[in-house]
């Protein structure tokens, strides 16, 4: 009963906090939250986003399996970052002075192109929806393993979804962000604290949980764990492919024109790394520790949520309420760039006489649809979810030429970010689907193949053709702001 | 151009190299598999896990110093004007 009731509990602290955030009457307002979230939003809103919810099911099972390959998410982590802190000044420029709402619109404004815009919109949107469909299974889980059963994952699903699609709908960027806090807030203070908690508890404190391993298991101390044999590629390969498709997902990407100015975005930079370091490793040292209890063996996917049923119901309750507040996280912000793209990006693309007032109708609604879609995917699917959402990743990676060299070489051009962007598609989901034996020998992911290819075609195309008419203008912009910071910082300094 | 610029480049390409090292330490195959040992071994932790958190809070401490500097330089005073465009 006390799961549940902290279950209940979560989702009406969300709502409430949110009691005032629902009456937002703009599209800029619903997808940018017109550009005033701070330092606090931001930076829990990146964190909150990033964990998934399937984090401490899915992935944190990998560990339990194999053991320290699991860290492979702290050093991509880092290059996730970079990107973000590179990406940051002109995103934040443009976007400022354009009224940008969307990484397709960006994209669509850098290559004067709407094609461009369609195209990144639509693959925003179709290679989210495995985790919006992993993440929809991952709330109806917990609730069906807090009550030991008594309600069904449906039912679990359909209860977190309606408390998700009202805020996200009626408040959009605004209402996510601040969900984003409490959940974001709740994940590092209280989620890290019952981790500790059943470190010590069940398996003696840190030195005697990795001594037990040391002893029974010591290959999981190491890459790439038990029973496993690949090539050592393959490390350098998932850190790559994840690091540099880490922050071109429309959902993550998309909070940085919510932000308020180009401090607050670097701020969160500053406060992200320490934060994601210090929980996933907590994460990943738990979930290694796990390794040698044949429960934990047998069904790794579950091991957390196991151990913490093993320390009592109060710890199994707060566990519950962190894989929830991870889900919520990750959901609403898919959820808003999902209706931000389909209205924004894509509707008043192909038909310009849409409204502001009708492309937020439209955003609402595409919330409630894609939620119900989601619900029956989630429902039918559940056993491919992760496959398919770890496939992602490999399409993810290949939009990261076009955003780096279009935000960064003038000599960019919409040519080759389209061939590239679409023959890049082709050879990543190509070799993911075929899986020659080469990939498996070498141990390069697919992406990485079709990140060479998107990159490669781009800067080709780059040289066959002159710069665009409109590019100039573009890094004026840019050179504009930093002549003004020049100046406002030669006056403060006297 | 801004009388920053020049400075702020050599500044950005120096933190993104020591940034970018910090992940060439923890990726690039022979130094990953020269740290990817159990023994020594720090409060339990394998060598291999004490080595890439330790690069990351590396890595840290890089980003927190490039922000200070850009911030005491004036980079993040950025003036926008709004454009309409819709």
């Amino acid at each position: 009963m006390i799961p549940v009731l902290s279950l209940l509990a979560f989702l009406g602290l969300i709502l409430f906090i949110n009691r005032r955030q629902l009456g937002v009457s703009t599209m800029a307002d619903y997808a940018t939250a017109n550009h005033s979230i701070g330092v606090l939003g931001i930076t829990f809103g990146f964190l909150a986003t990033w964990y998934v919810g399937a984090g401490y099911t899915v992935f944190s099972g990998f560990a339990v399996s194999f053991g320290m390959i699991g860290m492979y998410v702290i050093p991509y982590g880092i290059i996730t970052l970079l990107v973000m802190y590179l990406v940051a000044e002109k995103t934040f420029i443009w976007g400022k002075k354009y009224q940008l709402r969307t990484q397709s619109e960006l994209l669509g404004l850098r290559y004067r192109s709407d094609f461009i815009r369609v195209l990144t919109g639509f693959a925003g949107v179709a290679l989210s929806v495995p985790w919006l469909l992993m993440e929809w299974y991952t709330i109806g889980y917990v609730f069906n393993y807090a009550t030991e059963g008594f309600i069904s994952p449906l039912l679990g699903m359909i209860i977190g979804i309606f408390v998700v699609v009202f805020y996200v709908a009626m408040g959009g960027m605004r209402s996510v962000v601040t969900a984003n806090i409490v959940q974001g807030m709740y994940m590092m203070i209280v989620g890290s604290g019952v981790l500790i908690y059943v470190l010590f508890t069940e398996l003696g404190g840190l030195s005697a949980a990795m001594d037990r391993l040391f002893y029974e298991s010591p290959a999981a101390m190491t890459f790439p764990g038990p029973g496993w044999d690949v090539s050592p590629n393959y490390w350098t390969a998932i850190i790559i492919t994840s690091g540099l498709g880490g922050f071109m997902w429309p959902w993550v990407y998309n909070k940085l024109f919510a932000a308020d100015s180009i401090r607050t975005i670097k701020q969160s930079v500053l406060f992200a790394p320490v934060l994601g370091i210090l929980s996933f490793a907590l994460l990943f040292i738990l979930s290694m520790a796990l390794h040698p209890l044949p429960f934990a063996q047998e069904n790794p996917e579950e091991a957390l949520f196991w151990a913490h049923s093993e320390a009592g119901v109060w710890p199994l309750a707060l566990f519950a309420v962190l894989v929830m507040a991870a889900s919520l996280g990750t959901v609403s912000g898919i959820l808003n760039a999902m209706s931000t793209a389909i209205s924004g990006d894509i509707a008043q693309v192909i038909n310009r006489k849409i409204s502001e007032k009708t492309a937020l109708l439209i955003a609402r609604w595409t919330v409630v649809v894609m939620s119900i879609g989601a619900l029956v995917g989630a429902y039918l699917k559940e056993g491919q979810l992760v496959f398919l959402a770890l496939m992602t990743y490999q399409g993810m990676i290949v939009l990261a030429p076009v955003v780096l060299l279009g935000l960064y070489w003038q000599r960019a051009n919409k040519f080759g970010a389209v061939i590239g962007f679409l023959s890049g598609m082709a050879v990543s989901f190509g070799l993911t689907l075929t899986e020659p034996a080469f990939i498996q020998t070498h141990g390069w992911t697919p992406g990485v193949y079709g990140f060479m290819t998107t990159l490669s075609i781009m800067i080709v195309a780059g040289y066959l053709r002159p710069v665009e008419s409109h590019v100039p203008q573009l890094w004026g912009d840019i050179a504009d702001a930093r002549e003004r910071a020049g100046k406002v910082s030669a006056v403060r300094s006297g | 151009m801004s009388f920053t610029r020049p400075h702020s480049r050599r500044r950005s390409a120096l933190f993104i190299t020591l940034i970018l090292a910090t992940t060439f330490l923890s990726t690039y195959p022979p130094v990953f598999l020269w740290a990817n040992t159990i023994e020594p071994r720090w409060l339990g932790l394998p060598f291999a896990m004490v080595w890439h958190i330790g690069l990351s809070l590396v890595a840290a401490v890089f980003f927190a110093s490039w922000y200070l500097l850009e911030s005491r330089s004036g980079a993040m005073e950025l003036d926008v004007e709004v454009e309409k465009v819709r």
